[in-house]
């Protein structure tokens, strides 16, 4: 075989193997939850034996020695040789681990076991000498080469993974519909057809003109729908990512002698793979957080008269053109005044308003930890601010709910799709802006207290406070802020927007309305001028092509409310 | 022109066993378990069929099973790919009417001769 053939095959089995990796730790997952069960077993092993087989044809024998060392363990347990109890449950997810490293390993042209890896070998082993051994044919194998076991619908959970298990982060693969593709086809070619009558309707000229317009809607109808379903083919349901914690929720919680089960509500709801794929991390951390900071311990839930397992709960829904993903705890709720303690030692701002929602706010503030003691787990210096970074990047929001001794609720609100938003378009100093449309709350005319001061050409203040409805409400004067400078405008409007909870009103020379907008990464050049600012964060082309900055509101509303510095004047 | 049917779970395993026939005269079609390969079989009439062991849905044995008691497809030749640990097993193999094996890692020049043995070339 030539070497480009080789290559392609072998990029094939790193991609198919890193697929499987999901779905085997989801079934072992329900190993551990279901111990007497027989179908996750069958699953782990014919997942195990095909990577066996294409790592062996593919000249990866040491992954193939693993798997086959890790098969006969299996075999074993199916076989009831050896019960199947946390030493072994901990041996499986180690060994699962592991494949996942020896294939980052294969995949930068090492192709041995580390050290590690061979010890673990060798404990798989060891568990297989200690089971009693096997007679005859192997039924698993004889099952699987034969017909679909009697129960397949046992675990949902593993069945989910096993179709639909989404790439890991670093796989830049998505599995689409044959289906949907097919429709984008069909959709291309009606494209093109209605392309080619308004050229031709074109060429006949302005006797045609009429035709011409109409066959432009009909083209401009196809188009749209065009890009709905393009969008629609990057949705993947959330279910099965969400599902994957379940093995963070169980090792966080073992590591610190805790007890606690994930429930996932609302695995159906779909949104856009990449904004799935980038919430791995945040996600992550906001569930160790929950195990490590939220659960008591179970003598402590004893003690305040709750079951021994804690229960961490990520719910899923949908909210028009936002899916909300609710992280939620039954444990002891955040320690309000631990958190204004230690805020005061560290001379942030305390509000006079409710400790509970002021604890709540303080939280996403830069290394405000309060564990009292750093635990290995999430004392990694990965704080709620850097949580709250991640989530606002997708142009997301993170809110935070607490209850003494009930629990802690981490909302989190994020778009469909990173692709297109609704976006509505101001104007202010003679730069244009865009503002995602989800974000605003009302607009209004600025009073008039607030207005430039007139006939001098001269700018009103950057920041103030004006009266809504006898409420005060923080404004920030956009011209000023961005230093675009320019003459003061007669009549100012004020964009009303919300970011986590907080309001501010935008002070813009213009309203332009709304349109969609695709939105684009800022150019490098760009995103270094701009990382002074959290207030801008992408870019987009508008209708009559020019390139304008998308507000990144939530940045906005921090910049002002708690840091009250403009942004660097424009170069 | 001869038809080969190629049958695994594994898309890995099927880009692999293209790119060992790319060169023959054959032509290729490939199938993702058991029942796929039976209903391909049914359609296609293919001239040998190169099929993996263990498959979701259903699995070689059994496919090999219904492949011999179907009519149409009760003669083609049947080769089972193999996986270490399997060869014990391949009394059943043959009990389920496959005609000849072959074990993973496959190798060209012996999966290309043994092709050529059933296909006259």
């Amino acid at each position: 075989m030539e070497e480009s053939d080789f290559r392609q095959v072998f990029e094939s089995f790193l991609r198919e193997s890193e697929e499987q990796l999901s779905p085997l730790e989801a079934a072992v997952l329900a190993i551990d939850e279901h111990r007497q069960d027989h179908e996750p077993l069958a699953t782990v092993f014919r997942l195990v034996h095909s990577l066996k087989g294409t790592a062996a044809s593919v000249g990866q024998e040491h992954i193939a020695g693993f798997t086959h060392g890790l098969e006969d363990l299996v075999e074993r347990l199916h076989e009831r040789r050896l019960a199947v109890d946390d030493r072994v449950v901990s041996r499986l997810f180690e060994a699962v681990d592991a494949l996942r490293e020896m294939l980052a390993d294969a995949a930068r042209g090492l192709s041995a076991l580390r050290p590690e890896h061979a010890r673990l070998r060798e404990a798989l082993d060891l568990l297989v000498g200690e089971a009693e051994p096997l007679t005859g044919l192997s039924s698993l194998l004889m099952e699987a080469a034969s017909e679909t076991p009697a129960t397949p619908a046992a675990h949902p959970s593993v069945q989910d993974a096993v179709q639909d298990a989404p790439p890991r982060s670093g796989a830049r693969t998505l599995r689409v519909q044959v289906e949907k593709l097919d429709r984008i086809i069909d959709m291309m070619g009606e494209l093109a057809i209605a392309r080619g009558r308004l050229g031709a309707l074109f060429a006949r000229g302005p006797s045609a003109w009429q035709a011409a317009v109409e066959a432009h809607e009909q083209t401009e109808r196809l188009f749209m729908d065009l890009q709905e379903q393009i969008a629609s083919a990057r949705m993947v349901p959330v279910g099965p990512l969400l599902r994957t914690y379940a093995r963070t929720v169980r090792d966080t919680a073992r590591a610190l002698g805790k007890a606690a089960r994930l429930v996932v509500e609302g695995g159906e709801v779909e949104m856009d793979t990449a904004v799935l794929e980038r919430l791995h991390e945040p996600l992550t951390h906001l569930i160790r957080n929950a195990v490590d900071h939220g659960l008591e311990t179970p003598e402590g839930r004893r003690d305040a008269g709750k079951p021994p397992y804690g229960r961490v709960l990520i719910a899923a829904r949908r909210e028009g053109s936002t899916v909300v993903l609710e992280v939620s705890d039954d444990g002891a709720g955040l320690p309000s005044e631990r958190i204004l303690a230690r805020a005061a030692e560290r001379g942030l701002k305390t509000g006079d308003q409710d400790p509970r929602a002021d604890a709540a706010r303080l939280i996403f503030e830069p290394g405000l930890s309060t564990a009292p003691v750093v635990t290995e787990l999430s004392g990694r210096g990965i704080g709620m601010d850097v949580i709250r970074r991640g989530i606002e990047a997708l142009r997301g929001s993170v809110t935070i709910d607490s209850r003494g001794g009930q629990g802690t609720t981490f909302t989190l609100r994020l778009p469909l799709t990173l692709a297109t938003i609704e976006g509505f378009v101001v104007g202010a100093g003679g730069e244009t802006y865009v503002v995602p449309l989800e974000a605003i709350i009302e607009l209004l005319e600025l009073p008039a207290e607030a207005q430039d001061r007139p006939g001098g050409g001269e700018s009103g203040p950057v920041h103030g406070i004006l009266s809504l409805r006898g409420e005060p409400l923080p404004y920030v004067r956009l011209r000023s802020f961005f230093g675009s400078g320019g003459a003061a405008r007669a009549r100012e409007s004020v964009v009303v927007v919300d970011g986590g909870g907080r309001r501010v009103g935008m002070v813009v020379d213009e309203l332009l309305g709304t349109q969609p907008v695709v939105i684009k990464p800022l150019a490098q050049s760009l995103q270094r001028w701009l990382a002074a600012s959290q207030a801008l964060s992408v870019s987009t082309i508008l209708d009559d092509g020019r390139a304008v900055l998308v507000l990144d509101v939530p940045g906005l509303i921090r910049e002002v409310l708690e840091h009250g510095t403009p942004a660097r004047p424009r170069p | 022109m001869k038809k080969i049917l190629l049958v695994d779970d594994s898309e890995t395993i099927l880009l692999l066993e293209s790119k060992i026939l790319k060169r023959s005269q054959w032509t290729l079609i490939t199938a993702r378990n058991g029942k796929e390969a039976i209903a391909k079989a049914m359609s296609e009439r293919p001239d040998l069929i190169l099929m993996d062991v263990v498959m979701p849905e259903m699995g070689g044995f059994e496919a090999c099973r219904q492949l011999r008691s179907l009519e149409p497809t009760r003669s083609i030749p049947i080769i089972l790919v193999t996986t270490r640990g399997e060869v014990e097993h391949l009394a059943a193999g043959y009990a389920s009417g496959c005609t000849d094996y072959l074990t993973k890692p496959i190798q060209a020049p012996e999966v290309l001769a043994k092709i050529e043995c059933y296909l006259g070339g």
